[in-house]
């Protein structure tokens, strides 16, 4: 695989889901993606590329950070089988059974770990340093970045990664330590969210009376999760009890 | 200040934005935090793009696009919410502070759309499952360009009108908001409602990191907050340094 064609590959790994749909959910974006490698490998082969191009239309679904992994591999395979080795009808097979694996580890750790840390973060620093603030911004645009620039890495190495190694890329993966890195993010994580509640309850102000009244409001917010209730719910239930905690807390002469 | 072109401006960086959600890139542009923020920059009111961003991206904080499931909308619900709070928060004669308590409204209000445009997402999704359907019957080389502009342009589009529909609805009702929410029980639970949302992402955010399976570094953290806050409160009713 030539650079151009590899950079080709990663710009159009940027648009995996722009047709996801419930039949085939990515396959228009993978088979858009790996559309330029399979015209290389069966240049001159009208009917080989018709033929690829049809294996790879199928049912295609996992994380989008990790497509590209899949795409790799996928174009190792179509070569093996354009030089004699392989069978096609194994190729979708083997590229599905890949997909769900890796769709696995990147829910875990990018949309379950990461992307809330990232949000927590941001929300975080929008309430330490203020609304007004420069510094808020540019914290925000750091965060952002931080998070932009090791996606996009993933997406240019899963590529490589998939190539290179093909089936053998799980030992790569393995080797970079998605879970470890996710145990200790969500540690971590507990670990701040404890101070964070702490300072929630604490910190707005110092009558005994509110303390009482956001720390009940977590506890009740914690039974409501436990007891499945959606979050939009819960906020319409809070304001609903802020209403009412205002209106008995003025009668009564604690607000 | 809100004028008919920075209202045109703000609903073509929501369409913009909304594909960031699902179709192109995913570089966390659409989510609330990142996409609220510049709609209110567009609107003349960045510190409220802020703040509806920080309470949205809390409140679906745990929500996650697996699988086949489609979740609510945030980021139609965060444009919107700045399209809504931008003209009652806004500078107008005999305007009060009302900002938390405004975006509380506008918050609530700004749900349903988002839930909204969750079931045209689904909608739009059937559709093109249907086409898709068809599509893979053909031989190759697939056209998928007709699928591809229904995706993309139903993506842009709804976020567009959305925004352009709350703003000049949020406009025609303003006065009606301004006299509800000055009105003191109401604004004052609402404030109130605006300092307990914080404990909604802190919950959520605890249900994502398997809560229940890590309460030791919770109740470290717990710990260590509430000793060092005890300290700072010691020293004040002490010596009278400011808790920070």
């Amino acid at each position: 695989m030539s650079l151009s064609e590899k950079i080709r590959v990663f710009l159009r790994l940027h648009a995996v889901q722009f047709l996801w749909n419930f039949k085939g959910m990515q396959n228009v974006g993978f088979y858009y993606a790996i559309l330029p490698a399979l015209r290389r490998i069966y240049a001159g082969d009208s009917q080989g590329l018709e033929q690829a191009q049809r294996r790879h239309f199928g049912f295609f679904n996992t994380h989008p950070y990790f497509a590209p992994i899949c795409v790799g591999v996928s174009i190792k395979l179509e070569e093996d089988l354009r030089a004699g080795k392989g069978k096609p009808e194994m190729i979708p097979v083997l590229k599905n059974r890949m997909s769900g694996p890796l769709a696995a580890v990147g829910d875990a750790f990018f949309w379950e770990t990461v992307r809330p840390t990232v949000g927590a973060l941001a929300a975080l620093s929008v309430y330490a340093l203020g609304l007004s603030s420069a510094s808020t911004i540019r914290l925000l645009l750091l965060l952002w970045i931080l998070y932009v620039l090791p996606v996009e890495w993933l997406r240019w190495q899963g590529l490589s990664w998939g190539y290179l190694h093909g089936f053998d890329v799980v030992k790569v993966l393995k080797e970079r330590g998605f879970q470890k890195r996710m145990k200790r993010l969500r540690t971590l994580g507990m670990f701040l969210l404890g101070g964070v509640t702490v300072g929630f309850v604490m910190l707005y102000d110092d009558r005994i009376f509110l303390w009482c009244c956001r720390a009940g409001i977590a506890g009740l917010l914690v039974l409501l999760t436990l007891r499945k209730v959606s979050p939009t719910f819960q906020l319409y239930i809070l304001i609903l009890v802020a209403l009412l905690v205002s209106y008995l807390g003025t009668m009564a002469g604690l607000v | 200040m809100m004028t008919t072109g920075t209202i045109l401006a703000a609903g073509v960086m929501a369409g913009a934005t909304a594909l960031d959600r699902v179709h192109l890139l995913q570089w966390l542009i659409a989510r609330p935090i990142f996409s609220a923020p510049l709609i209110g920059y567009l609107l003349g009111d960045l510190p409220g793009g802020l703040l509806i961003g920080t309470w949205i991206e809390l409140l679906w904080i745990s929500v996650l696009p697996i699988g086949n499931f489609t979740p609510p909308d945030s980021h139609a619900v965060a444009v919107c919410a700045v399209a809504l709070f931008a003209p009652w928060h806004g500078p107008a004669p005999g305007a009060v502070t009302v900002s938390s308590a405004t975006g509380v409204l506008a918050v609530a209000a700004a749900i349903p759309l988002g839930i909204l445009s969750r079931n045209c997402d689904i909608g739009i999704r059937r559709r093109l499952a249907e086409k898709m359907e068809a599509l893979m019957q053909e031989p190759p080389p697939y056209r998928f360009g007709p699928p591809l502009f229904l995706a993309l342009s139903s993506a842009f589009l709804k976020a567009f009108l959305l925004v352009v529909a709350s703003a000049v609805v949020a406009v025609s009702v303003r006065p009606i908001v301004r006299a509800v929410v000055s009105i003191g029980g109401i604004r004052h639970g609402l404030e109130m409602a605006a300092t307990w949302i914080p404990a909604l992402g802190l919950v959520q955010l605890a249900r994502c990191y398997c809560g229940r399976s890590r309460k030791a570094p919770f109740f470290i953290g717990a710990g260590l907050a509430a000793a060092v806050l005890i300290i700072f409160f010691l020293r004040r009713c002490v010596v009278g340094v400011p808790v920070p």
